[in-house]
């Protein structure tokens, strides 16, 4: 056990990356209508969607900790905070159970579209992942902007292009971080 | 008072943990469980444990030193803000919005039980160990589906408070202690 926990951030990250991309299919399957998983199950995949971000998260500094100052280390555990406590808000208030804590999707939008555009052209992620993680961000910061700031609620005939975007961040992030680890492992034991 | 808020690592963890212990026994007593009423300043009691919490685990990776990965101090990071933030925003709240939050510590104490062999005694890692299965198994059941407990189980969530202590206030403060 005590293995586990003690694991390599390399071997972490890519474990949460894979539990990332299965949570939010899961989650994306339930939000489209395909089908209705029960209320506490959906909730388990909640806690589960928040626990692999922040290993995505914490790993995200350890995976460009050349290209940035040693304060994005502190920020990466801000912003773990704030996704963590968000997403045990979301469970624990039935108030931001049906349309989720606009403040934390913001924010974790925002500084996930300035890790992206901080990083790009460095190598670490791979051009594709890039841009789809810059396109998926920059959507989910503006419709959860507007819900935080203007609360306004997108109509249903555009929560398709919604789901367009969630699909892109699930590559971009899930798939881009997953990969870019693979790249970091390998090139270090060459 | 500059000594006070720049005090060593050591130092944080033991008034974290002295003021978590004064905080649960004072809960303990005012929980209706003695038999008594909430006296006033319940809400700052309450706070004072979040705080203490926090503090604790704040100061676990410096405790743990190499036995685990430079990245558990960011996720303790992770994990205080998270309580202590929940904690505030649940405070005076009359449901159980904070089981969430305690589903989560639980986990946690789980993790703590496995990387503390050797740095903090069996004994209380057993606490650990055993108040964190309990806690996930219950703080998961109400969280997830909704279950309250029966009446009949109360004893058992008193045990559960207890290894709670023990384990999370006792353990750390006593393997501070002897650093």
């Amino acid at each position: 056990m005590k293995a586990f926990f003690t694991q390599p951030i390399g071997q972490l990250a890519r474990q949460n990356c894979i539990g990332f991309i299965g949570c939010n299919l899961y989650l994306i399957g339930n939000g489209f209508g395909l089908y209705e998983g029960p209320e506490g199950i959906n909730r388990i995949f909640n806690f589960a969607w928040a626990f692999t971000l922040l290993g995505i998260i914490l790993g995200g500094y350890y995976l460009i900790e050349d290209q940035v100052p040693e304060y994005w280390r502190m920020a990466t555990g801000i912003l773990g905070g704030v996704i963590i406590l968000g997403t045990l808000i979301e469970i624990s208030f039935p108030e931001f159970r049906e349309n989720g804590f606009a403040g934390m999707y913001f924010l974790w939008a925002f500084n996930s579209l300035t890790f992206s555009l901080t990083i790009r052209g460095t190598g670490v992620f791979r051009p594709v992942y890039e841009y789809l993680s810059i396109f998926a961000f920059t959507f989910i910061m503006i419709g959860s902007g507007a819900q935080l700031f203007f609360d306004y609620t997108p109509p249903e005939s555009i929560q398709p292009l919604f789901g367009i975007g969630w699909i892109a961040m699930i590559i971009g992030l899930g798939v881009g971080s997953y990969v870019a680890w693979g790249d970091k492992m390998s090139s270090s034991t060459e | 008072m500059k000594s006070f808020f720049a005090s060593t690592d050591k130092e944080n963890a033991q008034q974290a943990g002295y003021l978590f212990l004064i905080t649960n026994l004072l809960g303990f007593v005012t929980t209706g469980l003695m038999g008594m009423e909430a006296p006033p300043g319940e809400l700052l009691v309450s706070f004072l444990w979040g705080l203490s919490l926090a503090g604790i685990f704040l100061t676990i990776k410096p405790l743990l030193g190499d036995n685990v990965p430079e990245n558990w101090r960011e996720g303790t990071t992770f994990l205080a803000a998270a309580i202590f933030a929940g904690n505030c925003l649940t405070l005076g709240s009359d449901g159980n919005e904070f089981g969430p939050f305690f589903f989560f510590i639980c986990l946690n104490m789980v993790a703590l039980y496995a990387v503390s062999e050797g740095v903090i005694g069996n004994i209380w890692r057993y606490n650990l160990l055993v108040g964190g299965l309990m806690g996930v198994i219950f703080a998961g059941a109400g969280t997830f589906f909704g279950y309250e407990p029966p009446e009949a189980l109360m004893p058992l969530q008193l045990v559960l408070w207890i290894t709670f202590i023990l384990g999370l206030g006792v353990g750390p403060l006593l393997a501070w202690r002897d650093r």
